[in-house]
């Protein structure tokens, strides 16, 4: 038994008395799955998207396996981290799982999901196909956790249409050259040339936030993951102060809660650039949905170096599937072999996500494949999208990033509102960072 | 009152189902939220040591702590008492015989059954500065010539944060008012009417003290309501301009499930629990009511 | 007579106001759910130059993908498929509401019936304990009744759901009962007893009809708030065959690929069973039975 594994045992028996005899009976009752008669079942967890398409996959996948069944639990997505954090901490029966990068780190320290190449080897053979960043955001201290269920790109889009009438002819390619365009459309009667997605309770915004660094050039932390981003010289330090200027000083940019509002926003045509999840390109250039589609564009990053936030969602496989046996863990790696990986030779789901809603992916392979090119030609420049994935960063992720994330969102947020300078909220969040590290660190 | 002492055990039936249910959902999860506001629980770590009154005083000195409070604070200052004032009125108006009350009827009691983010969601699209169907009505009329961002400014933000809340708390106010006034024998408004009672002497004479009570509920329900929800500002503006909608309750849901720092977000419960008691004691002593069982 | 004439013209101003106020969002919620998306974002704001549509309705009902989101190539494309699951959440919401809604009006009057009636030891204290319990914020209890209801072997049923609502319901019902039923004179109930009922009879026929006003209220409040309910829907609900609608629309809102008018369509169409709720409540109980008894 390796030294991992002793810890993550001690950890459960730790869980179980500190949640007192509730969770010890709980293990009990629900935590021991139930075996059918020869069935083996799998308890699958996802966040609500495409439902109709997840079950019609889990029916294929069910057909090919006929001695497998899938029940599929499904949470929204703005609340599936703390209902996952709710349902390992009570042992609440849970196979396999929608896992993201930013989780990963602290699902794994708490022992909640297991390393795939453990027990499946095999998935080695998948590392050449996917993306650097993809890997990088489904590894945990050396080892592979998942495979993607997608992975895409926080990009910097703008509308074509609206730069050409004003005579922009190449989009911004630096944050300067952004606010001369935004300038110049001001001046001429557009009162915000940027719309950002901003909000206290969501990740996006901060993670919209790296990918402007990124493009800078710049990584908020450094190899011994401290930070640096409070530096007045770091790029991070600037972008914010950048930021806060687009909004407060120079009146450029206003921002709305959620994405959901700024793609409808950008099709106002009051907006000309927008910072945000690529998937959400398939929704601005979508005739059905914006009156403006067909004139909005992938432009690299602005930045004197033009990475971006690059992130992957994977299949991961709990340490509870991982306990119930050999015949659990054999079926729960079909599944994510079949989902994340090729089914025929070809990554067969992960190219479903791709074409039918425009969901990035990180098995290279998928690039050449003439459906998903043909499908994304409708709403983005493929080649664009490709250069800007070649060159994106996958984020620092450490098992206490999730909870400083809200504490960084709040500080950005009141420095944004002028509330506290730029260099104070960074300090804060700098030194909220060290104390969570030293916590995590045992 | 009571003329007879009537035995015991019937009542004790008569409780029982609703006392036992309420009893095993409060003995265990109030211990055990008490416990954990004096330990550090986070699920990611192991162990899970007692830390006295560490996690209080954190919660007190935090940035957010009397910043979202004062907001709160506001937001219960101005929206409880025109709730209740309003409820009041509103249900009045409902008694009254008018052409077209079977719409009016139901339709004040709408905005109930929609779940609060989804009021905030619905708000957020009606204020939307970019997109907003006030907005769009109040250029459509001239009123404005350019959108107002009325969300992304500190004021209108308030503003319209507190008109959603106010819309989707008034009809339960409104259902107790309007009971509350049906029991009022209506001889004793004619004898006022006979008497030269104008019509406000009527509502402070007879009107008033037979709601007293039921507005007492209002004002303690609202209060609590208003202190434990943040769906509805988050939904609209995600906490800001800045910390300007930001309220106390959301920390206690970052702190516990988003920051796992779950005895934080209990001694946070906590502190609210206690403000909250000290307000509805203040209520009954300022408003005399009949709301607590008077003892013989 | 003037003083008349101008009562009716307050009357008819206030009742358009009121009517604007909450009614006026479902106006624009219903009229963006039939607008295409493109027209509704569109500046200056013109609604109506793109026409009308049904098909986010006939979506949520059959699965027929609007026309246009049908983009090329595939049977699935980008439409919010959450929206399939809302026919039947609302049965399940409508379940869980109307069983919580059941246990509020039976224990509750029970137990009201108790405290406003009988005399007791511990009848005090035990009332203070009930009222009391509502008083720490749901998040920071989340936890402690998870484990309850997983302990039970209750997780993702209707049964954990009714109970937990009825929990958070049943304070204030009780509260509310109790008040109502002891501003019913009592010389009403001792006839009753004179005239050869036991206290359940007595109960049944005098109490219960002279307290229509409050039990209407106690089954809307419960209804309602269980039916919006979403903290504990999220978390003890996680298939289909359980969730509540409140958890669907959550979902759908947060989905990038919603579009404006169908997220609409989904709230108008989750508000329809309790708009029927709304005006049978009205029409049949209060109008006929409470306001008609009050002017007899």
């Amino acid at each position: 038994m390796t030294e991992e594994q002793e810890r993550m045992i001690s950890r459960r028996d730790f869980l179980k008395r500190s949640a007192g005899g509730a969770a010890a009976l709980a293990a009990i009752s629900s935590g021991i799955p139930v075996w059918g008669q020869d069935k083996t079942s799998l308890d699958f967890a996802v966040w609500s998207y495409g439902i109709q398409t997840v079950l019609d996959n889990i029916d294929k996948f069910e057909e090919t396996y006929p001695d497998i069944s899938v029940k599929l639990h499904d949470f929204p997505w703005t609340d599936y981290r703390s209902t996952m954090v709710n349902r390992f901490r009570n042992q609440t029966s849970t196979d396999v799982l929608y896992n993201g990068g930013d989780w990963l780190p602290e699902f794994a320290l708490a022992g909640w999901v297991v390393p795939l190449e453990r027990y499946f080897p095999r998935v080695e053979e998948y590392k050449d196909e996917i993306a650097d960043y993809a890997i990088s955001e489904m590894t945990y201290k050396d080892k592979l956790y998942g495979l993607p269920y997608y992975a895409d790109l926080i990009t910097f889009m703008y509308n074509e249409k609206i730069l050409k009438e004003h005579g922009i002819n190449e989009p911004p390619s630096t944050w300067e050259e952004l606010k001369e365009d935004s300038m110049k459309l001001k001046e001429e009667g557009m009162k915000n040339p940027i719309m950002y997605e901003v909000a206290e309770d969501l990740p996006n915004f901060l993670s919209a936030f790296w990918s402007m660094v990124y493009g800078r050039g710049e990584r908020p932390f450094n190899e011994d993951n401290e930070p640096v981003f409070n530096d007045p010289d770091h790029a991070a330090y600037k972008q914010l102060e950048w930021f806060t200027k687009s909004l407060n000083d120079w009146d450029l940019a206003t921002y709305l809660s959620h994405e959901t509002e700024v793609a409808p926003a950008m099709g106002t045509g009051e907006h000309a650039f927008t910072i945000l999840y690529n998937y959400n390109l398939a929704q601005l250039n979508n005739p059905d949905a914006n009156p403006r589609a067909g004139q909005f564009r992938l432009g690299l990053m602005p930045g004197n170096e033009q990475h971006c936030f690059g992130f992957a969602k994977m299949y991961s496989m709990s340490q509870m599937a991982a306990q119930r046996g050999r015949g659990v863990r054999d079926a729960a790696w079909k599944f994510i072999d079949y989902f994340g990986g090729k089914v025929d030779g070809t990554y067969k789901v992960s190219k479903r996500w791709a074409v039918e809603k425009g969901l990035g992916f990180a098995q290279l392979p998928l690039y050449d494949d003439p459906d998903v090119r043909d499908a994304w030609s409708s709403w983005v420049d493929m080649d664009r999208y490709r250069e800007q994935a070649e060159i994106a960063w996958a984020p620092t992720r450490t098992s206490w990033y999730g909870a400083w994330s809200p504490f960084m969102r709040s500080q950005m947020m009141q420095a944004i509102a002028g509330e506290i300078s730029v260099g104070r909220a960074l300090d804060n969040a700098a030194k909220r960072w060290d104390e969570l590290k030293e916590e995590y660190t045992f | 009152m009571f003329k007879k002492v009537r035995g015991s055990s019937l009542a004790y039936i008569l409780i029982l189902p609703a006392f036992a249910l309420i009893l095993i959902f409060t003995l265990y999860p109030f211990g055990r939220a008490l416990w954990t506001s004096f330990h550090r629980i986070n699920p990611v770590l192991p162990g899970n040591p007692f830390v006295g009154f560490s996690n209080y005083t954190s919660v007190f000195s935090s940035y957010y702590f009397v910043k979202s409070l004062r907001n709160t604070l506001i937001m219960i200052g101005f929206t409880v008492p025109i709730i209740t004032i309003m409820s009041i009125a509103i249900s009045r108006l409902l008694i009254e015989n008018f052409y077209g009350r079977g719409i009016l009827r139901p339709a004040v009691l709408i905005p109930w059954v929609i779940p609060s983010a989804i009021t905030g969601l619905i708000w957020q699209w009606l204020f939307n500065g970019s997109y907003g169907a006030i907005n769009a009505l109040l250029s459509r009329m001239g009123v404005i010539s350019d959108y107002i961002p009325w969300l992304t400014e500190v004021l209108t933000a308030k503003f319209a944060v507190m008109v959603a809340f106010i819309w989707a708390q008034l009809p339960f106010p409104i259902i107790l008012m309007l009971a509350a006034m049906t029991a009022i024998p209506s001889d004793l408004y004619d004898a006022a009417k006979v008497d030269g009672a104008t019509a406000f002497d009527s509502f402070r004479y007879i009107t008033w003290p037979h709601i007293r009570t039921m507005a007492v509920i209002v004002i303690i329900y609202e209060t609590l309501t208003a202190f434990t929800s943040y769906s509805i500002p988050y939904a609209m503006t995600g906490g800001g301009p800045g910390t300007a909608t930001s309220m106390i309750s959301y920390y206690i849901w970052s702190l516990s499930f988003d920051q796992l720092q779950f005895g934080k977000g209990a001694a946070l419960a906590a502190i609210i629990a206690g403000l909250s008691l000290i307000f509805i004691f203040a209520i009954i002593k300022a408003i005399p009511s009949e709301i607590m069982l008077e003892e013989e | 007579m003037g003083g008349e004439n101008w009562k009716r013209v307050i009357v008819y101003i206030s009742a358009v106001l009121v009517f604007l106020f909450t009614f006026g969002p479902f106006v624009g919620v219903f009229l963006a759910s039939i607008v295409p998306e493109t027209a509704l974002i569109t500046r200056p704001p013109a609604w109506f130059s793109k026409g009308f549509t049904l098909a986010n309705y006939r979506y949520i009902f059959t699965g027929d993908i609007p026309k246009g989101f049908a983009t090329k190539g595939t049977a699935r494309s980008r439409v919010s498929q959450e929206a399939l699951q809302i026919p039947r959440t609302l049965a399940n919401s409508f379940i869980i509401a109307f069983g919580t809604m059941l246990v509020n009006l039976i224990f509750g009057s029970m137990a009201a019936f108790a405290y406003s009636r009988l005399r007791f030891p511990g009848r005090g204290e035990t009332f203070m304990f009930i009222l009391l319990s509502r008083l720490i914020p749901l998040v920071a209890l989340a936890v402690p009744y998870y484990l309850i209801i997983q302990t039970l072997g209750l997780l993702d049923t209707f049964w954990s759901l009714i109970m937990i609502h009825s929990v958070l319901t049943l304070p204030f019902t009780i509260l509310i009962l109790t008040v109502y039923f002891r501003g019913i004179p009592e010389d009403l109930e001792d006839q009753a007893l004179v005239d050869g009922c036991n206290q359940f009879q007595m109960f049944l026929r005098v109490i219960i009809p002279l307290s229509l006003p409050s039990l209407v209220a106690a089954a809307l409040f419960s209804f309602m708030l269980s039916y919006s309910e979403f903290l504990f829907g999220l978390l003890i609900s996680s298939t289909t065959s359980t969730k509540p609608i409140s958890v669907v629309l959550s979902s759908l809102s947060n989905n990038p690929d919603v579009s404006i008018s169908l997220l609409n369509s989904s709230i108008i169409v989750a508000i329809i069973p309790s708009i029927i709720l709304a005006i049978v409540v009205w029409r049949f109980v209060i109008q006929d039975l409470i306001l008609g008894a009050l002017k007899g």
